[in-house]
């Protein structure tokens, strides 16, 4: 199924009116990180979320809100409006359990693992006064949190993707939890896909098989973040490699090769 | 762009306002939607009261637990709009046993809103009526069924059978309503 043929689907997916096979099909679809699709849920929770546009305005009457703060006012007393506070109530407690994180080791685990764990200290100890800033830190502490958490178990492997002559200044790793089955993709320092395509991350077995794993994106610095399941049944796997592809991603590699890595 | 028109800055604003402990963006927030929602909330549950005391907890939980909305999912407004959606569903399944004893009685509510922001209020007027104009491009059957969906929060097996249709058809008269609710809202 295409991502335009998915596009209709999705009203359904937010009304509830899909069965459950479609529904999962769609949610497997959208978790791993199809860009067209995500905007086109957006879309469809827009116009869902539009409905009721019809209906008449009613406001409140005005002691509906003067209740309401001071019901606020309540919980404003327990949460101060120090933005200094609100950082240390939020980030310390992130900052020690990254701490803790730093002193677990594994044999397996590699320089590149430790510089990870460096990076993800370092967030946790960023501090800013701009709100932006502290959303973003927030959202990216929880993603380096996840990692650590992917880096202390056991069973983690991991791969080194190296750039090919299309990314010469491109480099990445994959986190392998196989106690779940998941991949982290961390890339850094790869081009923008050209116009009107994307990025896909193949598994690719020792039988030769090319299963696609996931189509990603690239921020302004190169740089992506993206989790996928390795299907349980997979096999052997011998390579992780990525391509560039029409948006939507396909199902065999038509594209050229932007990162290669070798599965030990 | 989702819903064929800008996010408005001033919405995102105001969240990450609120977030930070700001009440001022609280109140503009308030001001600015809380008649779309309670309108939704008597919709839904019917009752003047019940309805006030949802919009209430849809805004203490907006206040209280800003970290959950994520604006890569979608605008504010319809973070508000599903977030009073479902609380009000949920009261309206709590009570389903036990009718409420107040019949719907407006007198406390005003039609305007002395408060919010005249820009915002033509522009919540201007949406208004391409969503009205949408959906009276739909049958009658058709309109009921996509009004089923939302205010009633029945699936599409439960309208079927309320309704006395095939399940294809509900699912056809959903699809259809929501494409050309999608489609008018991305002209714009």
């Amino acid at each position: 199924m295409t991502c335009e043929e998915r596009r209709d689907l999705l009203v359904l997916y937010i009304a509830g009116a899909l069965d459950a096979s479609e529904r999962e099909e769609l949610r497997l679809h959208l978790a791993r990180g199809c860009s067209v699709c995500s905007e086109n849920l957006a879309e469809a929770k827009a116009a869902w979320a539009a409905i009721p546009q019809a209906l008449d305005p009613v406001s409140p009457a005005p002691r509906v809100k003067e209740r309401l703060l001071e019901r606020i006012g309540e919980k404003s007393d327990r949460f101060p409006d120090s933005l200094g506070l609100r950082i240390f109530r939020v980030l310390v407690p992130a900052a020690v359990a990254a701490g803790i994180a730093v002193v677990v080791t594994h044999a397996t685990l590699s320089p590149r693992i430790h510089q990870l764990q460096m990076q993800a200290n370092a967030s946790a100890l960023m501090l800013s006064s701009q709100d932006r800033q502290i959303e973003s830190l927030q959202a990216g502490l929880s993603k380096q949190q996840q990692l650590v958490a992917m880096l202390r178990t056991p069973q983690t492997k991991l791969i080194e993707l190296a750039g090919t002559d299309r990314q010469p200044a491109a480099n990445a790793c994959i986190v392998w939890d196989q106690k779940t089955g998941r991949w982290r993709l961390l890339t850094a320092g790869m081009t923008s896909p050209p116009a009107g395509k994307t990025y896909e991350l193949w598994f690719v077995t020792k039988a030769g098989q090319k299963i696609p794993a996931t189509t990603f994106n690239v921020n302004s610095d190169g740089e992506a973040d993206m989790m996928v399941d390795v299907p349980p049944d997979i096999g052997p796997l011998a390579l992780a490699t990525v391509t560039d592809e029409p948006l939507g991603g396909v199902p065999q590699p038509t594209g050229n090769f932007q990162l290669t890595g070798k599965i030990e | 762009m989702a819903g064929g028109r800008p996010v408005s800055p001033d919405d995102l604003f105001l969240m990450r306002g609120i977030a930070a402990g700001d009440r001022k963006a609280f109140s503009i927030l308030f001001d600015r939607h809380s008649p779309m929602l309670l309108s939704i909330c008597r919709r839904i549950l019917k009752d003047a009261g019940s309805a006030e005391d949802i919009l209430m907890d849809v805004f203490f939980e907006v206040w209280t637990r800003a970290d959950r909305y994520d604006a890569s999912r979608g605008t504010p407004l319809t973070y508000l709009v599903t977030l009073t959606r479902s609380r009000a569903i949920d009261r309206q399944r709590s009570v389903a046993s036990h009718p409420p004893e107040s019949s719907f009685s407006p007198d406390n509510s005003t039609q305007t809103s002395p408060q919010a922001d005249p820009l915002q209020i033509a522009n919540a007027n201007e949406q208004g009526q391409i969503v009205r104009a949408a959906l009276a491009g739909l049958d009658t059957q058709q309109r009921q069924v996509l009004e089923c969906a939302f205010y009633e929060g029945l699936s599409h097996s439960e309208i079927a059978e309320k309704l006395q249709k095939p399940l294809g058809t509900v699912k056809t008269y959903i699809r259809q309503g929501l494409i050309r609710l999608r489609d008018s809202l991305r002209s714009r």
